[in-house]
């Protein structure tokens, strides 16, 4: 009988009645005749659709100790916890199996999890959004643990391959490229290509492309597109940061140099398009330190293209970017671009209540304190536009002004030691 | 008025020429143009009120060739002492969807300006001038004010 609650918990969810689907489902898994196969994949399911992440933890747990050996699950929750999910799954107890898996699913896929009770459908994704085995992560913002710091520089010991492995580069494993490299439309200028860069869904692409777009367009794959939401832009870098719902295995081992050694072998993976191949360009011009410069002068889109070493390790963001007098373009650093994801995170971690500000692409802390303006540009915020908007003093919350002007006495700080109100000079005889 | 343009020069016959013009126009615009007259030193000014704005127009000499400008301004508001920032992004923003005329700051007071040199300058052209000045000027006050605080030029 708690079987049935759990299975039409299950169809309520598959059939988009969420609340009703999950409190069935709450029902179900707490009772104990269950046999505890049909409960794991009640919690499963639970897991997949809290918003709450202490109660999708919790539920992944559950789910993990009924059925610590059910390959599914057992994924579900490693990737949960952000381990690494790669090593081989333990044999499956022998039992009768019926995959009950709804909606297309990728001919390179492993089978669908087992099932000790037939009937119960399995896989807690209803919708097949997720077809390569992501599942959804309703929007959360990226968090510290999202970040693999296995790779990060002067953090440790340097990853390195095996003996055996080292005269021989890494083959790429297409199913991987397929889930990490997107595309991205709908964009202010041409169709372009981002890649994750953290394992919940954080997508990295040029500001080139994004523009002062709030949101562009993500495809997974041919035919699999969702909604990125900019997050985070970066313009000194022509780096921007789009968050999907969306959620991947694993991400490519980043390399650790920083800077690209000269005439180094560089491979660079469009989203649509042939794979480019260029070399590191020397250059006596003096750039900031995440630039560097590249042979290649011709791009299939808009940008932000991964780019990879002779060892497919990879090695920073392809863009459209050029120096004055030549049509090479410039390719950003990873080590740079993880920087800045981690600044991103870190600021989100401490406030979470941050707007993006599309005009400069900072995170904007002025929303929640109910200001208008992005206190580093001075650009209305998307939340203020068409709101009446009036004179509040926000940037004494924002800009430290401990001096005052000798002459117009206003908080408002200095350039080249003139006020920033009145343009006079501060070592000037006061004039009354 | 904002002494750009070097030394002091003594006003030629075709300054009085344009200035005659101005008065007229002025004059068409229902400005007293007696009472309008302020003496400036290197020409000729007027100054007037449109609703809340001040207009201020001078014609005078800009270099010893003999070309001169007609200059037509308006000091909207003083600064506010907070929110500067937005204010000049604001501003700046403005300044690239006005035609004929431009905002800028002297001191701590921002000013709706337009400048013309006065070689091939018609009557028309003053008349528009004006015009324009004085639209934008009697628009923008209140509502920077509204928005970002400071003060109407001339008002407690």
């Amino acid at each position: 009988m708690a079987s049935e609650t759990i299975r039409e918990g299950i169809t309520h969810i598959q059939q988009g009645n969420i609340v009703e689907g999950m409190r069935l489902l709450r029902i179900g898994v707490r009772q104990t005749d269950v046999p505890a196969q049909d409960r794991a994949v009640g919690y499963w399911w639970l897991a997949t659709y809290e918003q709450d992440p202490n109660d999708k933890a919790n539920c992944y747990r559950q789910a993990y100790e009924l059925a610590p050996h059910h390959p599914g699950i057992r994924q579900a929750w490693e990737r949960f916890r952000g381990v690494d999910t790669s090593l081989p799954s333990p044999p499956t107890p022998a039992q009768p199996q019926k995959p009950v898996i709804k909606g297309p699913q990728p001919a390179n896929q492993p089978p669908p999890p087992d099932m000790r009770s037939p009937g119960v459908p399995t896989p807690p994704d209803p919708n097949i959004p997720f077809p390569d085995g992501g599942v959804p992560n309703h929007g959360r913002p990226a968090t510290p643990s999202d970040i693999d710091h296995s790779h990060r520089l002067g953090t440790g010991p340097l990853p390195r391959r095996d003996t055996n492995d080292s005269m021989q580069p890494l083959q790429f494993n297409q199913g991987a490229i397929d889930r990490q490299i997107v595309g991205i439309f709908n964009t202010a200028t041409r169709p372009g290509t981002g890649f994750f860069i953290t394992k919940n869904g954080l997508i990295a692409t040029t500001r080139h492309l994004v523009g002062s777009l709030q949101s562009v367009t993500v495809e997974l794959q041919p035919g699999h597109r969702i909604q990125g939401k900019v997050v985070r832009s970066f313009p000194s870098m022509d780096l921007a940061l789009i968050q999907v719902d969306y959620q991947v295995a694993e991400l490519w081992p980043h390399s650790q140099m920083r800077n690209v050694p000269d005439d180094a072998f560089l491979r660079v993976l469009p989203y649509r398009g042939e794979v480019i191949t260029g070399r590191q360009r020397p250059t006596k011009r003096q750039m900031a330190r995440h630039w560097f410069a590249t042979t290649i002068t011709r791009l299939p889109d808009a940008g932000g293209d991964p780019i990879f070493d002779e060892g497919n390790y990879l090695l920073g963001m392809l863009t459209r970017n050029i120096s004055r007098n030549s049509d090479h373009v410039h390719g950003v650093l990873i080590a740079a671009i993880r920087e800045a994801v981690e600044g991103f995170v870190r600021d989100f971690q401490f406030d979470s209540n941050r707007a993006y500000c599309p005009h400069c692409g900072f995170s904007s802390r002025a929303v929640d304190e109910g200001f208008f303006y992005c206190e580093l540009c001075g650009a209305i915020l998307p939340h203020a536009v068409n709101k009446q908007r009036i004179a509040r003093p926000q940037s004494r919350f924002h800009i430290e002004t401990e001096t005052a002007c000798p002459h117009c006495e206003a908080y408002v700080g200095f350039h080249d030691q003139r006020c920033l109100r009145c343009g006079r000079d501060y070592n000037a005889p006061i004039s009354r | 008025m904002f002494n750009f343009r070097g030394g002091p020069r003594k006003p030629d016959r075709r300054l009085e020429d344009h200035a005659r013009n101005v008065e007229e126009k002025l004059a068409k615009l229902g400005v007293n143009v007696q009472d309008s007259r302020i003496p400036v030193e290197n020409g000729f000014g007027w100054t007037f009120r449109q609703g809340s704005a001040t207009i201020e127009v001078y014609v005078g000499q800009q270099d010893a060739e003999g070309s001169g400008f007609l200059q037509v301004l308006s000091p909207i508001i003083n600064l506010p002492y907070t929110n500067l920032l937005p204010l000049y992004r604001h501003l700046l923003e403005l300044n690239l969807q006005m035609k004929n005329a431009a905002l800028g700051l002297y001191l701590d007071v921002v000013f709706v300006f337009s400048e013309r040199p006065l070689e091939g300058l018609d009557p028309v052209e003053i008349e528009n001038i004006i015009s324009v000045v004085a639209q934008y000027a009697d628009h923008l006050d209140d509502d920077l004010v509204r928005e970002f605080g400071g003060r109407l030029y001339g008002r407690i």
